[in-house]
């Protein structure tokens, strides 16, 4: 069994804060003390016990919206898509705290810890100037467990508020300069851990856990102006415990605004970190057999080749296998990224736009590999 | 928002009643006032009529064990999935409900989301007497949950049967402890009623109707399908085990007491690539078997039906499945069947579907015979005997008879095989294709007249309380 009886957590405090008080069942109290208390610096009791109601109430930001210390920045070599929003990230370690390397499995971290995701959104597909911010999405460690907590951004940007029930907001965004009307979706609380979910390293079954934070994203220079590896970087200011020695060891999926890397490293990692977090041994794609990390040989059935999804019918296209080597227009995989219907598009939840640019990349890459016949 | 909110003029004024009354997301329940309607336990969680995506989200995302989150009564355009997610919280013992199967719709036709209702992670879970409508892909999907209470639900796509609509109506897949009950499926493009990957199933006194699949039991074990009626849909009631590939294969499913009557909807499936996906399901038939061991269908209705009425067949009739599958624990061919006792009325008036038209009619034909009402493949069972499929895992049958697919006493109908289990003659191949040997027999006088060892009835344990036979039914069905 992997779900495990309800202790005192958030949850509970959680419910007192947005449920109306219903007499009699300990739901009942006020809004919490802990979030409303002035002070200087990240609000570290208010992240360790309460869902605050107000972005603003952590003290994670400072006046001019920026990362407050001890946030570190950090930059992965591949993005998820999410409606060409610009993504800002900052982990906040309580003091003290360490993470713990893995050459595989997220980064273990101190309870405490948050991760921080502002998602911008630009006024043009190729990223143009300003960014609207839309959302900031949290995910806090609290006694061993992970947490998601939604905020949106009011219009007028001086705060973002707690949207557990998540949000849809009619947004334009211009394409070759057409105006495209889109739905922004702010996923819920309880679909985080549609992405998050996954087997617990600990071995409790099913946990949320980070996505982005494994050795195989972070194994390259950080952001500028530094030049060290961010590995290395946290490593020496003793922020990242277990770092091996030889870094080239470990398996990465390389940066994909590099020069050096080929059209095939940059699908494979496309697909890597917008598909594997379900694709994977265990995952809520499981039932799908189809496995997209970096880590699998991109010329077996089980990366897609010649295979037969057991959960699609095809779509409107017919289409037989998930990757038709030669063949990309015959392929299910950048079909399903070329849709938006709920029923035909991949990935099922983050995505109300097409990734013209990532759909183009893919099916070059499936053009390019030498022809097979499935049939 | 508004866009995807379209109240008829009732609902808007029902809706500002209710608002009127209570400006928070969430008001708190106790008994209801009407004396016709249904009532509900102090601490029920009443959602807001007038944002009930919001509404609804929020106390899906705060429950807690215990809860009875109540939707209200009228017709609704949700605006998303609905996510019961146990992950972090470890959730348990949780109710979803409305005031009755007609009275509360949740109609997701202007959903963002794919499935209407979705629970995973969580245990003890309770739907009841409301209807979801118009989902992208599955209605109500529960994953990952033991202990799962459907009952009084609907599932519908109220429209054409078309291929655009969604795939399962009520859906619990790698769940355990499953009992749907008095609920109603109908315009599903796969099945109505799936379960699929599942252990301790009971699913009894539901109406399947015009969807693909009416019921279908897949890559489960230990079920009790027992007093539906599964009608108009193109197959009524599905065993199937298919290749899947992680581990979990069917036993032990017993199909007794439905009304399964006028299965002949032409398929509306998407046609795929699945060589044994549920657009092969040929319209006309009643009950079909595929590759699942250990089943018992007995004393059913099974009435109108053009093409067959019964079918147990091998998954070799389809496909040939992979050595990983193989690896895996799947075995194509079914064993231990046994069909009796059931009253089958007219079939095999107008054969049709893929496999009907290509393999079985013409095989028939050149007997001189139409499509059997019981049709036995017989596939399986003579390339084990005769040592062809040992290397799919397929050992000849038992000497005892105790694999054998057995009918008995079920009328003078038709039984028929396109490879005669009685002919032990070496198999003949043509072009590497086994040569089929027809035969078709009356009642007990068919090749597959004999008797297996009754099956063991199915509980599903829900919040401690165990239903099925001999658990809290002791009716004439369970006495069968």
């Amino acid at each position: 069994m992997w779900w495990r009886p309800l202790v005192g957590n958030g949850w509970a405090l959680l419910a007192a804060a947005v449920l109306a008080a219903c007499g009699g069942d300990g739901r009942s109290g006020a809004e919490s003390s802990l979030c409303a208390a002035e002070g200087e610096g990240v609000n570290w009791s208010a992240l360790a016990q309460e869902n605050c109601p107000r972005l603003s109430d952590y003290r994670l930001l400072d006046e001019l919206g920026e990362s407050r210390a001890p946030a570190l920045g950090f930059t992965p070599s591949v993005a998820l898509f999410t409606d060409y929003a610009r993504k800002t990230r900052a982990i906040y370690l309580p003091p003290g705290g360490q993470m713990q390397f893995d050459d595989t499995a997220p980064f273990a971290f101190p309870d405490g810890s948050v991760l921080l995701k502002t998602f911008s959104l630009p006024t043009t597909t190729t990223d143009t100037a300003p960014h609207t911010r839309v959302e900031t999405r949290l995910l806090i460690l609290r006694a061993g467990r992970w947490y998601g907590l939604p905020y949106v951004w009011r219009e007028d940007g001086t705060d973002a508020d707690l949207r557990m029930g998540g949000a849809l907001l009619p947004r334009q965004i211009l394409r070759d300069a057409v105006q495209v009307d889109f739905m922004y979706r702010v996923p819920d609380a309880g679909q985080c851990a549609l992405c998050h979910q996954q087997q617990d390293p600990g071995g409790n079954g099913r946990a949320l856990l980070p996505v982005g934070l494994r050795a195989r994203y972070l194994n390259h220079p950080g952001p500028a102006p530094s030049s060290t590896n961010q590995l290395r970087h946290w490593a020496e200011q003793g922020l990242l415990q277990g770092v091996p020695d030889a870094l080239g060891d470990i398996m990465s999926v390389p940066v994909a605004s590099a020069d050096s890397t080929t059209l095939a490293q940059r699908a494979r990692g496309y697909l890597d970190i917008n598909c594997r977090h379900c694709h994977v041994d265990q995952g809520s794609g499981g039932l799908s057999g189809l496995r997209l990390g970096y880590e699998e040989d991109p010329g077996s059935l089980r990366y897609g080749v010649c295979k037969q999804p057991p959960g699609y019918d095809g779509g409107a296209a017919g289409l037989d296998y998930d990757i038709v080597p030669g063949d990309g227009a015959a392929s299910i995989l950048p079909y399903r990224m070329a849709h938006t219907a709920a029923r035909d598009r991949m990935p099922p939840l983050g995505r109300s736009l097409v990734h013209e640019e990532a759909v183009a990349m893919v099916r070059a890459w499936i053009d390019s590999m030498p022809p097979v016949s499935c049939d | 928002m508004t866009d995807f909110h379209h109240p008829a003029p009732w609902q808007r004024f029902a809706a500002v009643a209710l608002l009127s009354a209570s400006a928070s997301l969430v008001a708190c329940g106790g008994s209801s006032s009407s004396s016709s309607g249904p009532s509900f336990p102090p601490g029920a969680i009443m959602l807001d009529a007038n944002d009930l995506t919001e509404s609804a989200k929020t106390a899906f995302i705060t429950a807690s064990p215990g809860d009875v989150i109540v939707f209200p009564e009228g017709h609704f355009m949700i605006e998303d999935t609905l996510t019961l997610d146990g992950v972090t919280s470890g959730l348990h013992n949780v109710t979803l409900r409305g005031y009755g199967r007609e009275r509360t719709t949740l109609d997701f036709s202007g959903s963002v989301g794919g499935d209407g209702i979705y629970v995973q992670n969580a245990s003890d879970i309770t739907i009841r007497d409301l209807t979801v409508i118009e989902a992208n892909n599955n209605a109500i999907k529960l994953l990952g949950v033991d202990g799962i209470h459907i009952h009084h639900a609907g599932a519908e796509w109220r429209g054409d049967l078309t291929s655009d609509n969604g795939a399962y109506g009520l859906y619990p897949v790698e769940s355990s402890n499953i009992l749907i009950e008095h609920s109603y499926v109908r315009g599903s493009a796969d099945a109505g009623i799936y379960v699929g990957q599942s252990q301790n199933i009971v699913v009894r006194h539901n109406i399947a109707e015009e969807n693909v699949a009416g019921i279908e039991i897949e890559n489960s074990s230990n079920a009790d399908v027992y007093g539906n009626i599964a009608r108009h849909n193109t197959g009524g009631i599905l065993i199937f085990d298919l290749p899947i590939g992680n581990g979990i294969y069917g036993s032990t499913v017993r199909v007794f007491d439905n009304d399964i009557q006028s299965n002949n909807t032409d398929n509306f499936a998407n046609e795929s690539a699945n060589p044994a996906g549920v657009h092969i399901v040929p319209p006309g038939t009643g009950v079909i078997v595929l590759s699942t061991r250990d089943v018992e269908i007995y004393h059913n209705r099974i009435d109108d039906h053009d093409t067959t009425a019964v079918a147990i067949t091998d998954y070799q009739i389809a496909g040939t499945p992979s050595a990983d599958v193989i690896t895996d624990g799947f075995r194509p061919t079914p064993r231990n069947i046994h069909i009796h006792d059931n009253e089958i009325g007219e079939s095999g008036g107008d054969p049709r579907g893929l496999l009907i038209e290509t393999i079985v009619a013409p095989v028939f034909a050149m007997i001189g015979e139409g499509v059997p009402a019981i049709l036995y493949d017989g596939l399986g069972e003579v390339l084990a005997n005769q040592g062809f499929s040992a290397g799919l895992g397929e050992e000849a049958f038992a000497a005892d008879g105790s694999d054998n697919v057995c009918a008995t006493d079920n009328g003078d109908i038709s039984v028929g095989y396109l490879f005669d289990p009685a002919d032990e003659s070496a198999l003949q191949f043509n072009e590497g294709e086994p040569v089929p040997r027809p035969a078709v027999d009356t009642g007990n006088g068919s090749s597959i007249f004999c008797t297996q060892p009754r099956l063991p009835a199915s509980a599903a344990t829900i919040n401690g309380v165990s239903y099925g036979c001999g658990e809290d039914d002791d009716g004439a069905a369970c006495q069968l």
